[in-house]
């Protein structure tokens, strides 16, 4: 659907009632851009996208423009120019399911007095009548056109389709915003939104029932209803006269309905109440897949008389990673920690098929592969020359020739017909990340040596990485990185997905503290390039069966019903349009492919190649012992909170939240490489500088588990938080050289349930020197929201988690995969 | 290598608080030790022996004082233990589980009761094994959550309403008729426009005003309060919609995130439609905003996490929507006089002035905000008491959900289009009410 046209069309007809009343919306360069019509003596109706181009403002703004709107009636008796301002209550911007559109004008003068308000009638009778419209083609321009033509039936959003008559005139650029009229009762039952492109000579309006009701004076209600009850009787009474004893008859036939009908008739009934099905989704893809569960409650509901018989809590389940199942994975057990136990899972990217086919020795459980979405290189519009890259971007290279390209600089060539592009390349964690992981397989060379993929892979990534401050997560977190440099020079080509590309694309949110904004401007903006060797994402749809009493018949029969769904037609549309995704066995439309073409993404893929397999457990294995002994060992600092609020109790009351976070860092000690440097520093008002050591900074020894044995069993918690002190400290204190003769990845761990309190005006100074992340674990009362934390996480490209002070061992884990080194290998 | 220095030293809990928690082991064993007396019938009067699951919402208080209540109801009577179940979701995602879960004793929202009883899950309380007296000790407001068609399915286990947060050291609320502080929107309007002198004074005010207005529940109950705050309602005593476009236009308009390109100062903060109970008071604690709408559990919650922070409690604008959770006992339990038995313990005076004092929950008995040690320890307790007896309830309707759902769905496209409201929302409404 497109909101302009391509015919020429004559102006036909002169200034009746009904085209007076039509004025045509005026551009910046004095053209139409189209209609409008009187809904009372102020007011006028058009849709938004013909007042946003008249201003040459974005189509889906979000918020009214308060700009004035120049009008022209043409028809009216002089043709007159007035202004008009767009009420902010009333706008409504088109959404991306093409609801919406409408927006409602003010006049700043009168109207011109030929000009009378239009009557707009909800109306369902449109079989054999015909219609017209008056609007503003391109080719005709502020003169006016006529269409004419029929009135279909239902499509998307509610509108309704309209196909020109043999010797009429077809929908074209400029109708948008006219009104149109039933010629057989003269009311006007909708207003044109759009036309096809694909088909000549039809277009869309909006019914007037989804149109802004209009208000009318006591006075007018009066008149109205005057009018049709003196018309009624008068023709009831003419009517007896002539034929009494018929009309006799009619009326006890009327009476013996009514006695028949009254039991029967009743007001609509209430509905039962509704099966509630709890379904788990991975934070990433969490709005989409409301979306798609609100589709399905619909889908029920007009099976069911309108009742609502199925209700889908969605909500996010980040993963828990688990370290003793490698590659990382969710299972069942893993899903419950919220307290909910999921009857759906609808997986993300966060596991495999192979994943879920291991959890069948966990739970009872039915999964189906509902639509994967291929790993792509996004590439800043902005860095792509259209001309020297199209070429790459459609599967003609290898990921490891596309990542040797991107890392070469710009015009260096670098053999086999490679030339130097001089991106740089971020990538997500391939530890916690499927996205990372399967990557890392396609350009890691699997049989070369741990000095190889070091130099050749891992250090540009981390180069890049530290140049853009991007965080060590996964590809949510790079692109919300992404979204904060907007264009700045550092902003890298990240790897993700496909749809998380048209998302970023379309200003959606992308997951975790990511939320939507609007779009991004045309240079900011992510272009796709397909490897040929790329592998997919799958998207599986989980069915749980727990055992009763924790999951009813009439839930598990609902789950399995919305299984189905998600995999037949209804479903692959929705997962398509609400979730950006590529249903498995879904033949793309054309405005399909416009919303990938629009959006970075390109519809022709796989171009005919034949898809990457999955990449098998055991290469993923080969690729984890590969990563861990070429990427870049850590230096960490652990900055424990030791003031007074961290004696209190948490989880199941045994142990403080002070205990649970050391219990945390003595389990990820197990984690550490050969070069990697662990400290433990404590810091409280307490202690005589605020801030104190109580494990030096140094690689891996058994003295260290005793040292935090130690503070676990001696130390009270006590006094204030000098946490500014604290950070500041501890980045100094990681800058300093260390003991390995590699680079070292710097960075802070601290862990806090509370707000400074003791820091007076100093704050942590990151500038300048080696690179130190500050992560930031907030339990307890502590935020994330505290504008200079946000700060010192951001800069450093370090990142702030809430955690639950019952499992922050379980976050400092997590944290520790991605920071330590594995050098075992 | 540790430091050799010894710094920490053990301490003994303060006799403050040894005081305190022998007064409500006394208080308890009073309680039910009335219940014993009078109850002959059987053995053991709380029925058969057996662990019970209560499953509850999260405990967000300070000092999870509900976990101390319940490890002290399990001291009392380990034949008769009760397990907590705690479901980290929020309103709707706690009644998701609730329907599919087997417990024994539900800790709900208010909002759910009349849902559980047409869904069937509910047993009503044995009013006869009920002290005399003990449900008038309740305050009027939140004892009525509890009763739907004229049975008293559940007893309250902290009430809840909204109050203006404020900055005490950058405003001085006024006081209403009564006395009590209560903050208008005039004042919030003229805060938004003085920011310029009220970041001379802290430079991370950003905006006058942030609350609740992510799409869910809390956005729900932000968007009632704006419109009764505007004169509006929501339905009217027969249960019917009272949508009135402008009102209720003028209402959200209130609430309305700025636009991007729109050059301040801001009313609204930023973003606060992406923010929660929670993250609305990280914004407001770590000194964003002027004014904050939230609950009272949040007044402790700042002042724990910085003890210095300059806050002030007063009365929204308007009326409160009336929170708060109730005890029921779950119709298949099958240790149903256990359960009302640690539901009388657990709305009791005396756990009721721990959970208020220390755990920051608004009580539900009277004889605490009567008090005169809690008075003198509480100073916002005359706000809290005020704001409960002008509160509103929600529609009370067992498709609440749907209906709580359609309309937060319409407030968030309202509030981030300027406070525009689909003019089909009446009838939406009205649908789903009927389940629709």
């Amino acid at each position: 659907v497109a909101k302009f046209g391509r015919h020429r069309s004559p102006g036909r007809k002169s200034g009746d009632g009904f085209s007076t009343a039509v004025a045509s919306v005026l551009g910046v360069d004095g053209k139409p851009t189209g209609a409008a019509f009187l809904i009372s003596e102020t007011d006028l109706l058009t849709c938004a996208h013909v007042v946003t181009r008249a201003l040459r403002l974005p189509d889906f703004l979000c918020a009214a423009p308060d700009t004035r709107v120049k009008l022209e009636f043409p028809l009216a008796n002089p043709p007159a120019i007035r202004y008009a301002t767009v009420v902010p209550s009333a706008w409504q911007p088109e959404r991306r399911d093409e609801s919406g559109d409408v927006a409602r004008l003010r006049l700043v003068d009168h109207a011109p007095a030929s000009a009378h308000p239009l009557r707009l009638v909800q109306s369902d009778q449109f079989f054999g009548h015909k219609f017209e419209a008056f609007g503003f083609p391109a080719s005709t321009g502020r003169t006016g056109s006529w269409f004419n033509g029929d009135v279909r039936g239902n499509v998307r959003a509610g509108w309704m389709e309209l196909v020109a008559s043999e010797r009429g005139h077809p929908i074209e650029e400029g109708f948008s915003g006219a009104p149109v009229r039933d010629q057989r009762t003269h009311h006007v039952v909708g207003m044109v939104v759009a036309y096809d492109q694909e088909r000549e000579g039809c277009g869309y309006m909006i019914p007037s029932r989804l149109l802004p009701a209009v208000k009318r004076t006591w006075l007018e209600v009066l008149q109205w209803v005057f009018t049709a009850v003196a018309a009624g009787v008068g023709r009831v009474l003419r009517e007896v006269r002539k034929h009494w004893l018929r009309a006799l008859a009619a009326l006890v036939e009327a009476v013996a309905l009514f006695a028949v009908l009254t039991p029967v008739v009743r007001p609509a009934p209430t509905c039962s109440q509704p099966v509630v099905v709890r379904v788990a989704a991975s934070p990433d893809g969490l709005g989409a897949y409301q979306s798609v569960a609100s589709e399905y409650e619909q889908w029920v509901a007009d099976r069911h008389n309108g009742c609502r018989a199925v209700s889908l809590y969605v909500y996010p389940v980040a993963p828990v990673y688990d370290a003793s199942a490698v590659p990382a994975g969710t299972g069942p057990s893993g899903l419950t920690y919220t307290g909910v136990n999921p009857d759906v899972w609808l997986s993300g990217a966060a596991v495999t098929l192979d994943d879920i086919q291991r959890f069948e020795s966990e739970a009872h459980l039915a999964y189906q592969q509902i639509a994967s979405t291929p790993l792509v290189l996004a590439v800043p519009r902005r860095l792509v020359n259209d001309e020297r890259d199209s070429k790459d971007r459609r599967g003609t290279r290898l990921w490891s020739e596309l990542f040797r390209r991107a890392s070469l600089s710009a015009g260096e060539a670098g053999g086999r017909g490679l030339t130097g592009a001089g991106w740089s390349v971020v990538r997500p964690d391939p530890v916690t990340s499927l996205v990372g992981r399967l990557a890392t397989a396609k350009f890691y060379n699997l049989a070369g040596d741990v000095a190889q993929a070091r130099h050749d892979i891992e250090q540009p990534i981390e180069d890049a990485q530290d140049a853009g401050g991007y965080p060590l997560g996964d590809d949510s977190a790079l692109l919300c990185r992404q979204r904060t440099l907007a264009g700045v020079t550092g902003s890298a080509a990240i790897i993700t997905t496909e749809q998380a590309v048209i998302r970023y694309n379309l200003g959606l949110p992308i997951g975790g503290n990511c939320t939507g904004q609007s779009k991004p401007d045309a240079d900011v903006r992510l272009a796709a390039f397909y490897p040929a060797d790329t592998p997919t994402i799958d998207q599986v749809v989980v069915q749980l069966m727990w055992p009763d009493p924790m999951q009813g018949s009439a839930v598990r029969r609902a789950a399995s019903d919305f299984r189905q769904w998600i995999t037949g037609t209804e479903g692959k549309t929705a997962l398509l349009s609400d979730g950006d995704l590529r249903p498995l066995g879904y033949t793309l439309d054309p405005s399909d492919e416009n919303l990938l073409t629009d959006n970075g993404a390109l519809p022709e893929w796989p171009f005919n190649h034949d898809l990457s397999g999955p990449v098998p457990p055991s290469t993923q294995h080969a690729v984890l012992k590969l990563y861990g002994a070429a990427h870049i060992p850590g230096r960490v600092l652990v900055a424990l909170d030791m003031s007074g609020s961290m004696r209190t109790a948490a989880g199941d009351r045994r142990r403080t939240r002070f205990q649970i976070a050391l219990d945390g860092v003595k389990a990820s000690l197990k984690l550490m490489g050969g070069d990697d440097e662990f400290g433990l520093g404590l810091f409280s008002t307490a202690l005589p500088d605020g801030v104190q050591m109580a494990v030096t900074l140094g690689q891996r020894a058994n003295a260290q588990d005793a040292a935090v044995d130690n503070v676990r069993a001696q130390v009270v918690p006590n006094g204030d938080t000098p946490l500014y002190r604290a950070i500041d400290t501890g980045i100094k204190t990681v800058r300093a050289p260390g003991g390995s003769n590699r680079p070292q990845r710097r960075a802070v761990v601290v862990l806090t349930d509370g707000q400074d309190t003791a820091s007076r005006t100093l704050r942590p100074d990151v500038s300048g020197g080696t690179r130190a992340r500050v992560f930031v674990v907030a339990i307890g009362e502590a935020s994330c929201g505290i504008p200079a934390l946000a700060a010192v996480t951001s800069d450093t490209g370090g990142q702030c988690f809430t955690a639950e002070a019952s499992t922050v061992d379980q976050t400092l884990n997590a944290l520790f995969e991605t920071l330590w080194d594995k050098g075992d290998a | 290598v540790t430091s050799g220095q010894h710094f920490w030293r053990d301490r003994l809990p303060h006799p403050l608080w040894l005081g305190m928690t022998a007064g409500v082991v006394i208080g308890a064993l009073l309680t039910l030790g009335g219940v014993a007396i009078v109850r002959h019938s059987d053995d053991d009067p709380l029925g058969p022996s057996g662990t019970m699951v209560m499953l509850s919402g999260d405990d967000d208080s300070p000092n999870q004082e509900r976990h101390a209540l319940k490890d002290l109801w399990n001291a009392l009577y380990p034949n008769h233990k009760v397990e907590l179940h705690e479901v980290k979701q929020g309103t709707r995602g706690q009644f998701a589980q609730m329907v599919n879960e087997a417990a024994d004793i539900y800790n709900l929202d208010v909002i759910w009761t009349p849902k559980l009883v047409e869904g069937g899950y509910l047993r009503p309380l044995d009013m006869s094994r009920l002290p005399k007296g003990f449900l008038g000790g309740f305050l009027e407001k939140p004892l009525s959550t509890g009763r739907y068609r004229g049975t008293q399915w559940a007893l309250p286990f902290n009430t809840n309403v909204g109050l203006m947060f404020y900055r005490s050291d950058l405003v001085t609320p006024p006081k209403n008729v009564k006395g009590v502080p209560q903050i208008d929107w005039q004042t919030v309007q003229q805060a938004a426009r003085g920011l310029p002198a009220l970041q001379q004074k802290d430079p991370n005010i950003a905006a006058a005003y942030t609350s609740q207005l992510q799409d869910n529940e809390g956005l729900t109950v932000n968007g009632f309060e704006a419109i009764w705050a505007a004169g509006g309602d929501i339905v009217d005593q027969s249960g019917r919609i009272r949508f009135d476009p402008t009102v209720w236009q003028a209402g959200l308009t209130r609430l309305a995130i700025p636009r991007v390109d729109s050059q301040g100062p801001d009313l609204v903060l930023r973003g606060s439609e992406n923010l929660d109970e929670v993250l609305s008071r990280d914004r407001f604690g770590s000194g964003r905003t002027v004014f904050m709408r939230n609950w009272p559990i949040e007044y402790g919650n700042l002042l724990a996490a910085n003890p210095k922070f300059p806050v002030g409690v007063a009365l929204l604008p308007g009326p409160s929507a009336l929170g708060g959770a109730d005890l029921a006992i779950a119709k298949h339990s099958r240790y149903p006089r256990a359960a009302q038995a640690l539901i009388q313990f657990l709305t009791a005076d005396s756990s009721q002035r721990l959970l208020m004092e220390r755990g920051g929950y608004a009580a539900t008995r009277t004889s605490v905000y009567d008090d005169p040690a809690v008075q003198q320890k509480l100073p916002d307790l005359s706000v809290i008491k005020e704001a409960i007896a002008e509160a509103r309830m929600r529609p009370v309707t067992p498709f609440y959900d749907r209906f709580s759902k359609v309309f937060s769905e319409a407030a968030s496209a309202a509030i981030r289009l300027g406070g525009a409201l689909d003019p089909r929302l009446g009838d939406d409404l009205t649908k789903a009410l009927q389940g629709r």
